[in-house]
């Protein structure tokens, strides 16, 4: 007998489609999986076996010969295992070959015939090529997501037996649990913008970064703020439509992360990885299986590099093409797939080695020092920012003030407005537009004009400043409300908030 | 004219009134053929210069123009005593040299040498020329780009510069234009030995991004200099060769400044590489100047003589250009401007006075100083004091004086443009207003 079931495997964030074909015929017992299996699929056979025996069912003394279709791809995981045993019970007969004609199965099967969830159940649900998906009960919610599909999940391969046969009813969804594996633990709220006191030209640029999707570097001593205000970018991001939140749950899904709960979909996400973390778990890959990194994690969203100066620069030159692209493009011997990037770099650095270079006089690096730390962040990677702003530690008087700061919900509904400019030009943000489009929509009044041709005579600007300072005052102009001429005051704007380039490289160009 | 003046007071347009009337109104046409014929051959004219040229085809065809030049009875445009004694004499010598000249044979003998004739008005004319104040009302090209190389919404960048140049002028000219070309800017240059020829050199190697464009002052089937010869071969083959005057024309004096002013106005940017301190490069500054084509200058050791005019030049507070990335970002910035999407990039600055000419060429650091204060406003005024004590940043002053970002960073702009506040790595710093007011007077009387 032979049977023939859908699943799906995970390569990055994407599932890939796998027939699994079942054999069983006359001869010695043996049990042989083929088709590319890695080591957790190969397993596959004796968690199966254990499976069927702790569930009481009969295993087949016979010849068996399992096939994942495509043979030419690599299958990795244990997510076939379900499909695997449904597929043993069709070929033996126990079920009837209809029932799973129009049904894919994903799940791992554990040695006492539990289901256990898999990663990127969300990818692999969209992947497989059937209207219906057996799942672990576990994964229900997530696989739920995927508009279009029934879904069906099960906590063990008994109760997908009687689910198929007709001999039970699937189970109902669970009831949310607390602290279950599709239940992130409560995210820590993001901190309001009217917490940050003074600061008024970071907060600016914090509103420009979110309307025009400019990257933004802070440059600032230890304990001005930094951090806190890269905490508040999220938070002023318009949310996330319908496919843009399902790639974020995707994402996340195929990271074996938990999803957030369903109303916070929408959030833009908020990563944070570690100056030590690896160039692979930035970008993603590696070897075995393909994983998405923290870059990908972080798309739709903010990344935040905390301590820029301290990140390897090894590391940052491989955000380098993703960060132009909005994808990463990982290429392996069999097979190439695209991890999605489009993040809103956010980073903070200090000015030099001791974190007090901002200040005339209270630096003690010495000039070597400061060179090898403005040589590892090197002109090229600082170009990705759009605003390089400086942030200082806020005055005593500002601390003690009473908090008469704009709220952060305040700031966003003025960023949903400018955005909503820059969709009417085809772009989701300024940051995206072409320097052809530019002539169109940032045309120079003759002041600004004048003003950034007395920067240029001065030898303060390059060409490639200039479209990015015509970007930022595009964005500015948005924020005001004004049409497609730039004036000399979105212009001087967007000069300040680049001109803590020149305390990181020591350069007077911008 | 000094450098000095030639920035800081330019020269109204040579004769901004010439046929105005006629580029507007008239839609361009082709020609017939024997209407380019007679043009060719008023062009071979003895003493015709393009302003002659073009008050005599203004409002009559060529055909009639020479018909009326053959036979003598070309009435002269002005009715003043001396300007009426001066063009019966020339109308004198035109009819005699008419007698010999036949109109057929002068555009076949074009046709033969692969010579495009482009008379104004017609729609191969180079149209960055009709913007020009004195265009010429016949060119003649050689190359098969000439349309691309002169259409106006081509960017170009002159470079330009002596003939007795130093290696280092050479090598930056070169550099210059093979970094231009690469970016798909035309590099337009006169093609002389030196500054020119290194500059077309290096345009060369990028021709098929960009076609050079080389401007001759004598007519554009000569070959001058000679030591050129291969450099203009190579020109005519694979950018453009354009001179205003009659086939044949040897290279005369006069005739130079006349094609400076060509360069100057097929040019979105002005390149000065090297140039003595009253070298023919200076009255394609001059031109520029007039038209508020911006000008920059290649920095030099002041120890050379050869860079004696462009340091000037800079002093005055023309632009800088120390790499092709300068050139791009003040192309950019020139085709940015408000006048960039109205069409031709040089329109809108003509219409403009001729005050607001220089503003826009040379941002003169000093410039804005009035007579009487300096004209600082009420926030400048706030802001000057806030920066007062020691080095401060943008947030201190938008707390010292309550001002918004934008107004602030206007302030602050104006002020280190006024040099009344100094603008470095950690932030704004007053300067002594005494020493200010001393530079000032002192570069006043520069």
């Amino acid at each position: 007998m032979i049977a023939a079931l859908g699943s799906a495997t995970l390569l990055g964030v994407e599932g890939r489609p796998v027939t699994v074909e079942v054999h069983v015929a006359n001869g010695l017992p043996a049990f042989a999986i083929v088709g590319l299996p890695d080591a957790a699929c190969r397993e596959a056979r004796d968690r199966v076996r254990a499976a069927f025996l702790s569930s009481g069912l009969a295993w087949p003394m016979r010849r068996v010969t399992v096939n994942l279709a495509p043979s030419s791809m690599r299958k990795a995981g244990a997510g076939l295992d379900l499909a695997i045993a449904v597929g043993l019970l069709v070929a033996t007969g126990e079920i009837d070959g209809p029932a799973t004609r129009d049904c894919a199965f994903l799940g791992e099967l554990g040695l006492d015939g539990s289901l256990r969830p898999v990663p990127g159940v969300l990818a692999l649900v969209d992947a497989a090529q059937a209207p219906a998906v057996v799942c672990p009960a576990a994964s229900l919610a997530e696989a739920r997501l995927v508009p279009g599909r029934r879904v069906f999940g099960a906590r063990s391969l008994l109760e997908v037996l009687d689910g198929l046969t007709g001999r039970g009813a699937w189970p109902a969804p669970a009831p949310r649990e607390p602290t279950g594996a599709t239940g992130a633990s409560p995210a820590a709220p993001a901190p309001d913008l009217a917490g940050v006191r003074g600061q008024r030209v970071a907060k600016r640029a914090l509103e420009v970064a979110a309307t025009g999707a400019h990257h933004v570097l802070f440059v600032g001593p230890p304990g001005a703020g930094k951090t806190m205000l890269a905490r508040c970018l999220p938070g002023l991001l318009p949310p996330l439509g319908g496919e843009d939140a399902l790639e974020v749950a995707r994402v996340r899904s195929a990271a074996g992360l938990p999803l957030p709960p369903p109303g916070e979909l929408g959030r833009p996400p908020f990563r944070a990885p570690h100056h030590s973390c690896s160039p692979v778990a930035l970008v993603g890959g590696g070897t075995t299986q393909l994983r998405p990194g923290e870059l990908s994690l972080a798309s739709g969203g903010v990344l935040f590099l905390d301590e820029l100066g301290e990140f390897p620069a090894s590391v940052l030159e491989t955000l380098r093409q993703p960060l132009e692209d909005g994808a990463v493009l990982v290429s392996r011997a069999r097979a190439s797939t695209r991890l999605p990037a489009r993040v809103l770099l956010v980073a903070a650095a200090n000015p030099c080695p001791c974190g007090e270079g901002t200040e005339p006089g209270a630096c003690r690096c010495t000039p070597a020092m400061r060179e090898r730390y403005a040589r590892r962040l090197s002109a090229p990677f600082l170009d990705r920012f759009d605003l390089l702003v400086r942030v200082d530690r806020p005055s005593p008087a500002d601390l003690l003030s009473s908090g008469d700061a704009e709220a952060t919900a305040a700031v966003a509904a003025r960023v949903a407005r400018a955005r909503a400019r820059a969709a009417e030009r085809g772009v989701r943000a300024n940051a995206q537009l072409s320097d052809a489009r530019l002539d169109e929509v940032a045309v120079l009044s003759d002041d600004a004009r004048g003003l950034l041709e007395a920067r240029l005579a001065g030898g303060a600007l390059s060409a490639r400043g200039l479209a990015r300072i015509r970007r930022v005052a595009r964005t500015l102009a948005d924020l005001a409300g004004a049409g497609d001429v730039l004036d000399a005051e979105h212009v001087a704007v967007a000069l300040e908030l680049r001109s803590a380039r020149d305390v990181l490289l020591g350069t007077r160009r911008a | 004219m000094t450098c000095h003046d030639a920035l800081g007071a330019p020269s109204a347009p040579a004769d901004p009134s010439i046929d105005g009337g006629r580029r507007g109104a008239a839609p361009a046409r082709a020609l017939p053929r024997a209407d380019l014929a007679c043009a060719v051959a008023l062009a071979s004219l003895p003493g015709m210069g393009p302003a002659s040229l073009r008050a005599l085809i203004a409002d009559r065809s060529p055909t009639s123009c020479w018909d009326e030049v053959r036979r003598g009875v070309l009435q002269p445009p002005s009715t003043e005593g001396r300007a009426v004694a001066s063009f019966r004499r020339r109308a004198g010598a035109w009819r005699e040299a008419a007698q010999s000249v036949s109109p057929s044979d002068a555009l076949e003998r074009c046709d033969a040498l692969g010579i495009a004739v482009h008379v104004i008005g017609q729609p191969s004319y180079p149209s960055v020329l009709l913007a020009d104040p004195s265009p010429p009302a016949v060119c003649f090209t050689i190359g098969a780009r000439a349309a691309e190389a002169g259409a106006a919404g081509t960017p170009r960048v002159a470079v330009v510069g002596t003939r007795s140049c130093t290696h280092y002028g050479e090598e930056v000219a070169a550099e210059l234009g093979a970094g231009l070309a690469a970016r798909g800017v035309s590099v337009v240059s006169g093609l002389a030995t030196g500054i020119d020829a290194a500059a077309h050199e290096g345009a060369l190697v990028h021709a098929a991004v960009a076609p050079p464009l080389a401007i001759l002052g004598c007519g554009v089937d000569v070959v001058y200099p000679a030591s050129n010869r291969r450099l203009r071969s190579r020109v005519a083959s694979d950018g453009v060769l354009l001179a205003e005057s009659a086939l044949g024309t040897p290279p005369e004096r006069w005739r130079f400044p006349a094609r400076n002013r060509l360069i100057a106005a097929c040019a979105d940017v002005l390149v000065v590489v090297e140039s003595h301190h009253r070298g023919g490069a200076m009255h394609t500054v001059d031109a520029a100047i007039a038209r508020g084509v911006p000008v920059a200058a290649v920095p030099g050791s002041v120890r050379s003589a050869a860079s004696r005019g462009t340091n000037a030049l800079l002093a005055d507070g023309a632009a800088i250009a120390r790499d092709v990335d300068d050139v791009v970002a003040l192309l950019a910035l020139r085709r940015a401007g408000a006048s960039g999407t109205a069409g031709p990039g040089c329109t809108a600055v003509h219409e403009a006075s001729p005050q607001r000419v220089g503003a826009a060429a040379v941002p003169a650091p000093g410039g804005s100083i009035d007579g009487a204060g300096r004209g600082l406003g009420d926030a400048e005024e706030r802001v000057r004091r806030a920066v007062r004590g020691g080095v401060t940043t943008l947030e201190v002053v938008l707390a010292r004086t309550g001002l918004g970002i934008g107004a602030a960073s206007l302030a602050l702009d104006r002020l280190a443009g006024l040099g009344l506040v100094r603008r470095g790595a950690a932030g704004y710093e007053a300067v002594d207003a005494r020493s200010v007011d001393g530079s000032a007077r002192h570069a006043h009387d520069g």
